[in-house]
């Protein structure tokens, strides 16, 4: 019972604190390699493998962390618990609950009026509250069903569902407080009477009559209510003590202790209990958490409750702005998971040497501490913590250490999440682009924001190394790339695609030829644009050609996405501009959580490169990164073509695509409005009657403060 | 988008040019001056479950100054799935949202996927049926659908508030307008994406990642007025 009345506390709170509070989209989808806040796999987490604990990771999967770390672990029981879906919301169907639907179902069995729906919730000024809840509902009608298995007489069921009525008019809306009964009315009549008219005074907020009535309903032993009476009274001070007026606590309390002293009121100890430790979060609050702290990190079984309110009542700590009491280890551990200043985390470390406060001091170590780094190599491949430990121990080596235990892992069966995880950390440390490649790409282990479109299960770069690519890797490196079988087809793609709008951008007609036979392999669609730029007879025509490709195809860009990439397919204009490239821009960006754990920090580099390559792709950085918008080049090659080329039967299709992409390009230049504008008066100047100019009537400023970090 | 555009009329005469967004967490509001801004709070989400929908009320405090205009918002969740859904149910349980004493106005917030439109279409032309002659009818809307489709055009709404937040690489670009009429009467922001500056005479409409704070207020709210008195 006293587990019951905590549920329902956390069912409400479940309900006060809605996990998603998100306003508005769009919510992209976004591949997922290392989950920041929870982990991917809850019952496989919650059974133990804890893979790479994320520091950011919600407090209820911190609380589970720390009982495996010290050993208690989590019963078959609690792990069921603890994943089963939230059912809170079940409770709240408009337009009845299932127990609001039960009870109207049975009050027109005796002739009353049919009810479409009755709201159990009051708005009380500035919130809603749960006036009514289902229980109230189930008790009237079996209250009704006894009364008519007993043979009252219809006429005074009737009343009673009427007076019912007026109780549960109180629910939602004004003050409804049914007439008591005379004295030659029924005893049992007057009972129930007397009953309905302290309920409706209860959800009138009517607390002091309210009060009374249940009291005076407890001492009149030949109601069928008297042994609830003293429960209910002491609800009704709970009430009045949260919702109005806070002095009623320890009335409350008191009412709640006689209740519990009562042998009679048997049936509602236990949640009379648990209305005391309610009682006590709102006046006591610090030492509350401390209890159900100490219950967490040591309760062997039974403990999924308790885990949630502790992460209730630290949640409410976070409403008001403030730290809780870091008085315990759970919430020392925990706070300082979340986030460490200074060396607090070692120095627990050093006071507890206990696995617990061993990983918080890895996690946000900056430099190997040796006492530290001697206790990490001892941790065996059977604990829990292993692969957390693991991690940051060989994060902290020299590289060359490093590596082999690296390659040790990575033999090995992991899950996704920490696979890709350790490739980053591997893939930092490599010694050329052979490793670099190897490493790189890595499985996307979920879809966040899944529309159903875009699957996991296939190997992606993750934002490190599409920054390495992107900003370090010289043009023939890449060429390379794009031809290795050993990459996924998609990133042999996604590499080919960008080498090719580079050679275009940097001029390097030899590369640009180069790549075009392989993407033509790799991509049919792209083949017939490809041949006519392969087969030009000369450079302007190639031009054009490589021009009609662009215009065609608003996923060309000379960059490599990370994750899942443009959402629109390649030959479709993307509805949120993500069309061609956008201007570069050179500020750091965090990358993901679980990647700024790795890097902390420190920007992905190749440290491995030559210095000649370092120098060639500088340059090739120097010229990419002042390159002309997308729209501008695509309209100035274009008329720089129609001009030369009037009778080309492509040329009012190009001219219509440069207006288009001036509106839809991820972003333009200080040039580009004259050149788009320039390209709409060609087209409507010169082919006032195509097809195109008619599809064309007008033109779009582009947008100028887009930006991406390649 | 297109730099020229007539301005309408105040869709919604007599409300506040400039509403604070309360989502579902405590906020007390108490400092905010009622003669200027109003209160557009998150009176209810309703979600699409199972062919059923179920109501989600406010549980959270919101504690304003009186004679606050307030505008009840109704969050609606399907998940993308509503395309075949009856919109009757839904379009009752976010009118009730309506009947919270002293509410002046009610806004929809709805993601509608493309699938969902015309059940979303159906949804407030219900929903209209439904309120009082008088209380305005607001929706929030995606950028895109204010500037690169439609099919908000004819909706039975006083305005649809272009949201520019989170809005992936679909950035506002300051001093530019929506394409869509409805668009053009107010705008959505968050305080941690102010744009440099939105055309004047819109309503405003600031939501706070956090809960709100009078000095945080103060601060948005003199960048407000500067992009009023700008032009």
């Amino acid at each position: 019972m006293a587990k019951r009345i905590l549920i329902l506390f956390v069912l409400a709170a479940a309900l006060i604190a809605p996990d998603d509070l998100s306003s508005c989209g769009p919510f992209l989808p976004e591949a997922v390699f290392t989950s920041r806040a929870a982990p991917l796999d809850e019952a496989r987490y919650f059974s133990g493998q804890l893979d790479i604990l994320q520091p950011q990771y919600k407090r209820i999967y911190l609380m589970a962390a720390y009982r495996y770390l010290t050993g208690i672990g989590l019963s078959k029981t609690d792990q069921k618990t603890l994943t089963a879906p939230p059912s809170a919301g079940d409770a709240l169907f408009y337009p009845n609950t299932v127990p609001v639907g039960i009870w109207l179902q049975a009050r027109v069995t005796v002739g009353a009026p049919p009810l479409a729906h009755i709201d159990q919730f009051k708005w009380l000024g500035e919130a809603y509250i749960l006036n009514c809840g289902d229980d109230a509902f189930r008790n009237a009608a079996a209250t009704l069903a006894a009364r008519m298995q007993a043979g009252d007489s219809h006429d005074d069921l009737r009343a009673w569902v009427a007076a019912q009525d007026q109780v549960f008019a109180n629910c939602s809306g004004p003050p409804s407080i049914p007439l008591s009964l005379p004295p030659v009315a029924p005893a049992w009549t007057r009972a129930d009477r007397a009953y309905q008219v302290a309920a409706a005074e209860f959800y009138a907020g009517k607390f002091d009559a309210a009060e009374a009535d249940f009291l005076r309903i407890a001492a009149d032993r030949s109601s069928p209510w008297h042994a609830i009476a003293p429960y209910l009274a002491a609800r009704t001070l709970v009430r009045k003590a949260t919702l109005s007026d806070p002095h009623a606590a320890p009335a409350a309390q008191a009412q709640l202790e006689k209740v519990v002293a009562d042998p009679e009121a048997a049936p509602w100890h236990a949640s009379a209990r648990g209305l005391i430790g309610f009682l006590r979060v709102e006046t006591d609050r610090d030492a509350v958490l401390g209890e159900l702290a100490r219950k967490v990190a040591t309760q062997k079984t039974d403990v999924a409750t308790v885990m949630n309110d502790y992460r209730i009542i630290w949640d409410e700590y976070d409403s008001r702005g403030k730290q809780p009491p870091l008085n315990d280890d759970l919430t020392d551990w925990i706070a300082a998971m979340h986030y460490t200043s200074g060396d607090h985390a070692l120095v627990r470390w050093r006071a507890t040497h206990s696995l617990p406060w061993l990983v918080a001091a890895l996690t946000w170590a900056s430099a190997p501490d040796a006492d530290l780094m001697a206790a990490a190599a001892q941790v065996p491949r059977t604990s829990p913590g292993f692969l957390t430990v693991e991690f940051h121990w060989t994060r902290l080596l020299a590289p060359a250490d490093a590596r082999p235990q690296l390659d040790a892992i990575l033999g090995g069966k992991l899950s996704a999440a920490a696979r890709n995880l350790f490739l980053a950390s591997r893939m930092r440390l490599a010694r050329d682009w052979g490793e670099m490649l190897q490493f790189g790409p890595r499985m996307v282990a979920a879809i966040d924001n899944d529309d159903g479109k875009r699957k996991a299960g296939i190997r992606q770069f993750d934002e490190d190394a599409a920054h390495i690519l992107n900003r370090e890797a010289p043009l023939p490196v890449l060429l390379e790339a794009a031809r290795s079988r050993d990459l996924a087809p998609n990133l042999q793609m996604r590499i080919a695609r960008a080498v090719w709008v580079r050679a275009i951008l940097l001029h390097d007609v030899k590369t640009g030829l180069a790549i075009a036979a392989t993407l033509a392999a790799v991509a049919p669609d792209l083949k017939p644009y490809l041949d006519a730029y392969l087969s030009a007879p000369d450079d302007m025509t190639r031009q054009f050609a490589g021009t009609w490709l662009l215009l065609h195809d608003p996923g060309m860009r000379p960059w490599m996405d990370a994750g899942t990439g443009r959402l629109a397919p390649d030959q479709k204009i993307d509805n949120f501009r993500d069309n061609w490239w956008c201007a570069v821009d050179t500020s750091r960006r965090p990358m993901n959580a679980p990647l700024e754990l790795l890097y902390q920090g420190a920007t992905p580099e190749a440290a491995f490169r030559s210095a000649d390559e370092r120098a060639a792709a500088k340059k090739q950085w120097d010229v990419l990164a002042e390159a002309p918008a997308a729209p501008t080049l695509l309209a100035k090659q274009t008329i720089e073509w129609a001009e030369a080329h009037p009778n080309d039967a492509r040329v009012p299709e190009a001219l219509a695509l440069v207006v288009q992409a001036g509106h839809y390009a991820c972003s333009g230049d200080d040039a580009t409005d004259g050149w788009v504008e320039r390209a709409f008066r060609l087209l409507q100047g010169r082919y006032p009657t195509s097809g195109a100019a008619r599809r064309t009537p007008l033109w779009f400023k582009s947008g100028r403060n887009r930006s991406i970090e390649p | 988008m297109l730099a020229a555009c007539a301005r309408r009329p105040d869709p919604l005469p007599g409300l506040p040019h400039v509403f604070v967004w309360a989502w579902e967490r405590p906020e007390d509001l108490h400092w905010l001056d009622p003669r200027t801004t109003g209160v557009a709070f998150l009176a209810r989400t309703v979600c699409l479950k199972n062919d059923a929908v179920g109501i989600r009320p406010r549980l959270q405090p919101l504690r304003v100054p009186p004679g606050t205009v307030l505008m009840a918002v109704v969050r609606v969740e399907t998940g993308g799935r509503a395309a075949r859904a009856n919109a009757a149910p839904m379009a009752a349980a976010i009118a009730d949202g309506a009947g919270i004493p002293g509410v002046r106005a009610l806004q929809v917030d709805f993601d509608a996927v493309a699938s969902e439109r015309v059940y979303y279409r159906a949804l407030l032309h219900d929903v209209r049926r439904r309120l009082p002659a008088r209380m305005p009818l607001s929706i929030t809307a995606l950028a895109s659908w204010c500037e690169s489709d439609d099919w908000i055009s004819g909706l039975p709404v006083a305005e649809a508030v272009p949201m520019l937040f989170r809005m992936g690489p679909d950035h506002y670009t300051a001093g530019s307008d929506f394409r869509n009429v409805l668009c053009r009467s107010s705008m959505g922001i968050s305080t941690d994406e102010l744009p440099a500056r939105i055309p004047s005479g819109r309503r405003v409409y600031v939501f706070d990642p956090r809960a709100w704070s009078e000095e945080h207020w103060q601060a948005v709210l003199r960048k407000v007025n500067q992009w009023q008195s700008a032009f």
